[in-house]
């Protein structure tokens, strides 16, 4: 472009001429707009920066969220339907003909005085534990049966560590309690007859007590204390007794 | 949501993670607990436990293993066999007459074999003794 004080020629992006130094209006113009322009270009460029990274945080944030409680509630799922299915007292243990058949074993065990076998396959394929829902035609039997497991393994346990030179355990408060639950059964079965005369077995001949005071323990109401000699020591008397026996 | 500053979404991912590897890590425990009582239940593994029992305590203890790990499936039949011997002997250790029990012991005693047979005819000794 030509200066508009001298009339030479220079190039029209420079701010002042080369020769007389006049100012290039156009150029200086120019140069305003551009400096404008780059400020503005600035501000959106961060704008644009700010808005898009929110854009892919909020993305982020509910598509984490959605994947992590898909996976969440996937594996408390899966988690409470094992936990329901390999349960102990699981309904998926007693059903149609498997139900059947369990009763079938059980009326079979009952008959070949496998008690306690019955017992263990009635209370553990029940949801119900040692209530016995699913085979209400043997709960009484059940019941007895429950009751006289507990007497048994106490004396076995007992007995063996009697054999084992151990202490052994004479009657104490809480064996009372089982032989005084069992005897408070009103069933006349036969199971129940069987049961009773083992159970008066091991009061008789295993913890040393009198005819008369095996009566005495089944006809005892509720919440009254046994007494053995006159005295509530119920463990004391029948060690004595149970010694004088068994180291004879 | 449009005011939402980017520290929030920052806040909500860092929950987010936190809370998804508590629950992951509670299902992990749950579940192995699960099954670790799913394997303990199993048959193969109280079929495994009986005759470690017995070659540890003896065939006297069979009944406590069968009892207290509920074995009542028919593959357990043999030591259901032994486990009523086992009581009859109990049984006729305490009884004035111990004919009955003697009978039973003798009749398992015609199937019996091994260290059973062994601890049957120990039984069947002490009864007779008596």
């Amino acid at each position: 472009m030509k200066c508009t004080n001298c009339g030479a020629d220079f190039a029209s992006d420079q701010l002042r001429c080369p020769y007389c130094g006049t100012v290039n209006e156009h150029a200086l113009q120019l140069a305003k707009e551009l400096q404008t322009y780059d400020a503005a270009y600035e501000k959106k460029r961060d704008e644009l920066l700010e808005s898009g990274t929110s854009q892919v945080l909020k993305h982020l944030t509910f598509g984490l969220g959605i994947v992590f409680l898909a996976i969440a509630i996937v594996s408390v799922g899966f988690v409470a339907f094992y936990q329901y299915r390999f349960s102990e007292r699981s309904p998926y243990q007693v059903s149609g003909t498997r139900l059947v058949r369990n009763k079938e074993m059980i009326a079979d065990y009952l008959d070949e005085g496998q008690y306690i076998r019955a017992y263990l396959l009635a209370s553990t394929t029940d949801p119900t534990g040692e209530l016995f829902q699913n085979y209400p035609e043997y709960a009484e039997d059940l019941y007895d049966i429950y009751d006289y497991s507990i007497i048994l393994v106490g004396v076995l346990q007992s007995m063996e560590s009697m054999d084992e030179g151990d202490n052994y355990a004479a009657l104490r408060d809480t064996d009372v309690t089982s032989f005084q639950i069992f005897y408070r059964s009103e069933n006349d079965s036969a199971v129940n007859e069987e049961l009773t005369r083992e159970v008066d077995g091991f009061l008789k001949n295993y913890y040393q007590l009198t005819e008369e005071e095996i009566e005495t323990l089944k006809t005892l109401d509720s919440g009254k204390q046994f007494t053995l000699e006159g005295s509530a020591d119920i463990e004391g008397v029948t060690k004595r007794r149970m010694e004088a026996y068994f180291e004879k | 949501m449009k005011n939402k500053s980017n520290a929030w979404y920052y806040t909500l991912i860092v929950i987010f993670t936190i809370l998804f590897f508590v629950c992951m890590a509670f299902c992990f425990g749950r579940f192995r607990q699960l099954s670790r009582s799913y394997m303990t239940r199993s048959l193969s593994y109280r079929l495994e436990i009986i005759e470690l029992d017995e070659s540890m305590f003896g065939p006297g203890h069979i009944f406590s293993s069968l009892y207290f790990d509920k074995d009542y499936e028919e593959d357990f039949d043999e030591y259901w066999a032994f486990s009523d011997t086992y009581l009859a002997y109990i049984k006729g250790r305490l009884a004035e007459d111990k004919e009955p029990y003697i009978e039973e012991i003798e009749e398992y005693l015609e199937t019996a074999g091994g260290a059973r047979e062994k601890a049957v005819k120990k039984y069947l000794g002490e009864l007779e003794g008596q």
